[in-house]
C-alpha cells in the first residue's frame, strides 16, 4: 500500500516537472500558433549548462538560472525574430523548429557525449534532501519544481488576464488583423512571448538539472508526455497545464508501480487519444480570447 | 443551372426552406427561430447590423455550421446534417467576404478545381476548358495564368465568384462580394451578378451596399440579434419603422 | 505531359532493372548495387511522406512508424513464424495502410487544431509502437531480432540483385503513385486541401475521404518499403527503427527537392543520401544530423520551394548546374577522391549549390501552405 502512496507522491512531484516543461510550449502554441519543438532542446541545453556550471564552479545549481534564463530569453527572441523576418508560415515553422531541435541535440551529444551526466551529490545541496511525513518522502528538488510550476502558472495567468501585454497577446491570438488595427504590434509582442516561453524552458532546465541525470535522448522522451500535458490541459491554458501535468505524473507513477514502467507511456498515449475523441479542447478548456 | 428553369406557376415548391433555424455558440444565441423561404430564381438580400446573424445563417446554409435547432431543406430535401461537400454536390455554393483563393494555383486552376468537384464532376482536362467560360463571365480571362497574389482585391473577389459559379450551383450564397470596392467596380460587379441571375441562378446575398441590395434583390430579409425582423419587398421593408430603428439607425450612423 | 513523364519513368526503371545483369557481365563491385538500393529505399520513403505531407499540407513525423511497422512485420513473420518472405511484403503493406488509416480517422475527425494534433499524433504513434515492440515478446520483447536471409527461388539471382530489384520496384510504385495522383482529380483535391481546406470542402472536395486515402497510400508505401528494408537490416531493434532519424531524413529530402512535384523527393533523396554517405566516409558522421538540421533550416528560410522548381523555372541555371555536376564528378574522379560514389556526391553537392545560389526568379505564391492554425472561433459574428 505504502508503495502506491509513495509512488503517488513522487508522481505528483514529477508532474510538477512536466508542468514546468509544458508551460512555455502551451503559451507559444496557444497564443502564437507555433508548435516549437526547439523548446525541448532549450530545456535540455539549460539542464546541461546547469550541470556544467555547477560542476565547474561548485556554485549552488539554482544560481545557474542567472545565466540560462536571460540567455534562453535572448535565444527565444532571436528565433521568433527569424520567423517574422522570413515570414515563415505555420507549417514551415514546425519544420524550422524540428531542424533546430535536431541540430541542438546533436551538438549536445557531441559536446557532452551520449553518457549520463548528473550533478555530483556533493555539489547539489538539494539532491539528497527530503521532507518526511510519516514514511512518505517529499524530495526537495521535486518540491521546488512543483512550487515553481504553480508560481509560474499563476503569475502568467495573472499577466495574461490583467495587463496590457496579456490583453494585446490574447487579442492577437484571436484575430491578428483586428488587433493590428487597434495598434497592437504583433512583432514585438510575439518576440516578447517567445522570449518568455524560452525563459520558462530555461527554468525547467535548471529544475531538471537538480533533479536527475541528463542525456541527449532525454529530449525525445519528453516530447510525447509534455505534449500530452499541453493538450490535456487545454492549449494556451497554463493553470490547466499544471493540473494536467500533475495528473499525468500521477498516472505515470501508478502505472509504473502497478504494471510496468514501459507501459506508462502507452497508458498516457491512450489518455491522449481518449481526450482527443471526447474533449478535444482539453480537460479544462482553452484559454481562448473571450 | 437547368434546375432553375421551373415553370413560373405560384405553386412551384421553394428551392430553399429554413424552418425555425437556431444556432447557439456556447451560451450565445447567434440565431433564434429564423424561418425563411426562397423560391426558384429569386434574389434575396440578407441585411442587418453587425452581429445580427447573417454570416451565421450563410454558414448554416452551406454547411460550415450545424444548426442547434430547426431544419434546412433544399428542393424539399433535408440538408442541415450534410457536410459542405455534399451540399456543393446538391448545388449550394458560397463566396467569402475575404477571398480565400488557393494560393499555389493559377487563377484558371482555382476555378478548375471547382469545376472538377462541384455539382457536375469533370476531369482535369475538361475542368480547365470549362474554367475559361466561368472566367469569361466574371471578366478575368486576361488573368487566367496569374497567381491569386498577383491580382487586386476586386479581381480576387471576382475569382471567388467565378469559383462559386464553377460548381454549377442552383443556390448561390454571396457574402459581401462588393465589400471594399470603389463605385466603378461595384457597377461592374453588379453587371456580372445581373448576368448570373439572368442565367437562372437563385441568389441569397449578404450585402452592406444598399444600392446593390435594392437594385438587385426582389426581396429583403432583415435580421437583428439572431431573429428575423422583416421580410418583404425592398420598399416595404426599408420603410418599416422597426427596421429603421434596428438597422438603419445604427448602421447609417456608423457607416455614413 | 503526363504520358511523356510516364514513358520516361518506365524507360528509366526498365533500364535500372538490368543493371544487376551488367554487374554479372562486367564485375563492378557489388557495393554499388547496395548503394543504389539505399537510394531507392529513400526515394520510396521520401515519396511516401510527400504524398501525405507535401500534397495535403498535413505535417507528419510518423514516417518511422510506417517504416518500422513494415520492417517488423517482415522480420517477425519470416524469422519467428517462418512465413514465406514474399508473402510478408503485401501483409506489411496492408498493416501500414491500416495503421495510417487509424491515425487519420482519429486526427481528421477533429474540427479545430487538426493540423497540429495530427503532427503530434504521428509523433506519439511512433513512440507508442516502440513501447509496444519493447513490451510485447511476440513482436520483440526488447531483445532485438536477428533477421535471417529468407529463402527465395534461384532464378531471382544473387541476393544483392534481389534486394536491388525489390527496392527498385517499391520506389517505382511510390513514384508512379505520386505521378498519377499529381495529374488526377484526386491530386488536385489534395492540393486544394493544402491551400485552403475549408474552401475545398465547400467547393465539393470530400476532404475527409481525400485525406484518408492520401494517408493510407502513404502508410502502405512506407511499410512496403520497410518490408524490403528488412532484407538489408541484419539485426532489428525497436530503437533502431522507431526513432526520429527516418522522419528527419525524409523531411529534409522532400524539402530540399521540393514538396509540390513528384520529382522533388526523388531529387532530394539522391542528393541527401549521397551527402550523408560522403560525410560518413569523411569521418564526419557525428556531424551528420547537424548538417541535415542545418540544411532544413536554411532551405525553409531561403528556398522553401526546393530544387525542382528552380530547375524548372530557371533553365539556364539548371543547365549550369548540369555542367557543374558533370565537371565536378569528373574532376573528383581524376583527383581520385575516394570511390565512384564519392565523385558523384561531390558533383551532386556542387550542382545543388549552383542551383541554390542567388534568389529564385519569383517568390510570389510559391509557398502558401495550409494554415496549421485553428479556424477562428466559430461564433465570430455571434459574439
Amino acid at each position: 500500500m505504502n508503495t502506491y502512496v509513495q509512488a503517488g507522491v513522487s508522481g505528483v512531484m514529477t508532474g510538477g516537472l512536466y508542468a514546468v516543461m509544458a508551460l512555455g510550449l502551451s503559451l507559444t502554441w496557444g497564443l502564437l500558433k507555433v508548435i516549437n519543438l526547439a523548446h525541448f532542446a532549450l530545456i535540455l541545453g539549460s539542464a546541461y549548462v546547469t550541470y556544467q556550471v555547477t560542476t565547474s564552479t561548485g556554485a549552488d545549481p539554482l544560481l545557474s538560472a542567472l545565466i540560462v534564463v536571460p540567455g534562453m530569453f535572448v535565444v527565444g527572441v532571436a528565433i521568433q525574430w527569424v520567423i517574422d523576418r522570413f515570414q515563415v508560415d505555420e507549417f514551415n515553422s514546425l519544420l524550422l523548429s524540428f531542424g533546430l531541435f535536431i541540430i541542438a541535440i546533436q551538438l549536445i551529444n557531441n559536446i557532452w557525449s551520449a553518457d549520463f551526466r548528473q550533478i555530483e551529490a556533493a555539489e547539489n545541496p538539494y539532491a539528497t534532501r527530503a521532507l518526511f511525513v510519516g514514511d512518505i518522502a517529499f524530495p526537495v528538488p521535486q518540491l521546488i519544481a512543483l512550487g515553481t510550476a504553480l508560481v509560474l502558472a499563476v503569475v502568467t495567468y495573472y499577466v495574461l488576464r490583467h495587463t496590457y501585454f496579456g490583453r494585446a497577446l490574447r487579442a492577437l491570438a484571436y484575430d491578428r488583423e483586428i488587433a493590428g488595427a487597434y495598434g497592437v504590434d504583433h512583432r514585438r509582442i510575439g518576440m516578447l512571448t517567445a522570449g518568455l516561453a524560452a525563459a520558462m524552458a530555461a527554468v525547467a532546465g535548471v529544475l531538471i538539472g537538480i533533479n536527475q541525470a541528463v542525456f541527449p535522448e532525454l529530449a525525445s522522451e519528453w516530447v510525447g508526455i509534455v505534449f500530452t500535458v499541453v493538450i490535456l490541459g487545454g492549449v494556451g491554458n497554463l493553470p490547466g497545464a499544471v493540473a494536467a501535468g500533475i495528473l499525468i505524473g500521477l498516472v505515470y507513477s501508478q502505472v509504473s508501480v502497478a504494471w510496468e514502467p514501459l507501459g506508462a507511456p502507452l497508458v498516457v498515449f491512450l489518455l491522449l487519444i481518449l481526450a482527443l475523441l471526447f474533449r478535444p479542447s482539453g480537460l479544462f478548456g482553452r484559454l481562448g480570447g473571450s | 443551372m437547368s434546375a432553375t428553369g421551373t415553370p413560373p406557376h405560384s405553386a412551384s415548391p421553394a428551392l430553399l426552406e429554413c424552418v425555425a433555424v437556431g444556432k447557439r455558440f456556447g451560451g450565445v444565441h447567434a440565431l433564434d427561430g429564423v424561418s425563411l423561404t426562397v423560391a426558384h430564381g429569386e434574389v434575396v438580400g440578407l441585411v442587418g447590423p453587425n452581429g445580427s446573424g447573417k454570416s451565421t445563417l450563410i454558414g448554416i446554409l452551406c454547411g460550415a455550421h450545424t444548426p442547434t435547432a430547426g431544419r434546412v431543406l433544399l428542393d424539399g430535401r433535408r440538408i442541415d446534417r450534410l457536410g459542405p461537400h455534399q451540399r456543393s454536390h446538391l448545388g449550394v455554393a458560397r463566396t467569402h467576404q475575404i477571398p480565400k483563393p488557393f494560393e499555389s494555383m493559377t487563377v484558371r486552376d482555382n476555378v478548375a478545381v471547382a469545376c472538377m468537384f462541384g455539382r457536375v464532376s469533370q476531369t482535369l482536362g475538361e475542368a480547365r476548358r470549362s474554367a475559361e467560360e466561368h472566367l469569361e463571365v466574371v471578366g478575368l480571362t486576361a488573368q487566367a495564368d496569374a497567381r491569386p497574389r498577383e491580382i487586386n482585391l476586386h479581381q480576387r473577389q471576382l475569382l471567388e465568384l467565378a469559383r462559386a459559379l464553377a460548381t454549377r450551383p442552383t443556390l448561390l450564397l454571396l457574402d459581401e462580394v462588393l465589400a471594399g470596392l470603389n463605385p466603378a467596380e461595384v457597377d461592374e460587379a453588379l453587371g456580372v451578378l445581373r448576368a448570373i441571375h439572368a442565367g437562372g441562378a437563385t441568389i441569397v446575398m449578404v450585402e452592406h451596399v444598399m444600392r446593390a441590395v435594392t437594385g438587385l434583390a426582389g426581396r429583403i430579409v432583415v435580421l437583428d440579434r439572431g431573429t428575423k425582423l422583416a421580410d418583404g419587398a425592398p420598399d416595404a421593408v426599408m420603410s418599416d419603422p422597426a427596421v429603421a430603428r434596428a438597422y438603419l439607425g445604427r448602421e447609417h450612423g456608423a457607416r455614413g | 505531359m503526363k504520358h511523356r513523364q510516364l514513358a520516361v519513368l518506365l524507360a528509366a526503371v526498365a533500364a535500372l532493372a538490368f543493371v544487376p545483369n551488367l554487374q554479372d557481365a562486367t564485375g563492378f563491385p557489388v557495393f554499388y548495387l547496395v548503394y543504389a538500393y539505399f537510394v531507392f529505399f529513400w526515394i520510396a520513403q521520401a515519396t511516401s511522406w510527400n504524398i501525405l505531407s507535401g500534397y495535403t499540407g498535413y505535417f507528419s513525423f510518423g514516417q518511422g512508424a510506417f517504416y518500422g511497422l513494415g520492417v517488423y512485420a517482415a522480420g517477425d513473420l519470416v524469422s519467428r513464424e517462418g512465413v514465406n518472405y514474399f508473402l510478408t511484403i503485401p501483409i506489411a503493406g496492408v498493416l501500414g495502410g491500416l495503421l495510417a488509416a487509424g491515425v487519420g480517422a482519429l486526427a481528421f475527425r477533429l474540427g479545430s487544431l487538426r493540423g497540429e494534433i495530427f503532427a503530434l499524433l504521428t509523433l506519439a504513434v511512433t513512440f507508442t509502437l516502440s513501447a509496444i515492440a519493447q513490451l510485447s515478446t511476440w513482436v520483440d520483447g526488447g531483445q532485438g531480432i536477428p533477421i535471417q536471409i529468407p529463402e527465395y527461388p534461384a532464378f531471382l539471382g544473387e541476393y544483392q540483385d534481389l534486394v536491388y530489384r525489390l527496392g527498385l520496384a517499391v520506389a517505382f510504385l511510390a513514384v508512379l503513385a505520386a505521378l498519377l495522383i499529381e495529374s488526377s482529380r484526386f491530386g488536385w483535391g489534395l492540393f486544394a486541401i493544402r491551400d485552403e481546406e475549408d474552401v475545398a470542402e465547400e467547393l465539393g472536395v470530400p476532404t475527409f475521404r481525400h485525406k484518408m486515402l492520401a494517408i493510407t497510400i502513404s502508410g502502405t508505401l512506407g511499410a512496403l518499403s520497410g518490408a524490403v528494408a528488412a532484407l538489408q537490416v541484419g539485426y532489428l531493434t525497436p530503437e533502431g527503427v522507431f526513432n526520429l532519424t527516418v522522419p528527419l531524413l525524409v523531411i529534409v529530402m522532400a524539402v530540399l527537392g521540393g514538396r509540390r512535384h513528384w520529382l522533388g523527393p526523388v531529387i532530394g533523396a539522391i542528393v541527401i543520401y549521397s551527402l550523408q554517405e560522403r560525410l560518413t566516409n569523411s569521418g564526419l558522421g557525428e556531424w551528420g544530423e547537424v548538417v541535415l538540421g542545418g540544411i532544413l533550416v536554411l532551405m525553409i528560410l531561403f528556398a522553401p520551394e526546393g530544387l525542382y522548381e528552380r530547375i524548372r523555372d530557371r533553365p539556364r541555371r539548371a543547365a549550369a548546374a548540369g555542367v557543374t555536376l558533370v565537371v565536378a564528378t569528373v574532376v573528383a574522379g581524376l583527383i581520385g577522391w575516394g570511390i565512384a560514389t564519392d565523385w558523384l556526391s561531390t558533383g551532386l553537392i556542387a550542382a545543388t549549390l549552383v542551383l541554390l545560389a542567388g534568389r529564385p526568379p519569383q517568390r510570389t505564391g510559391a509557398h502558401a501552405h495550409r494554415r496549421l492554425a485553428a479556424p477562428r472561433a466559430e461564433g465570430a459574428e455571434g459574439a
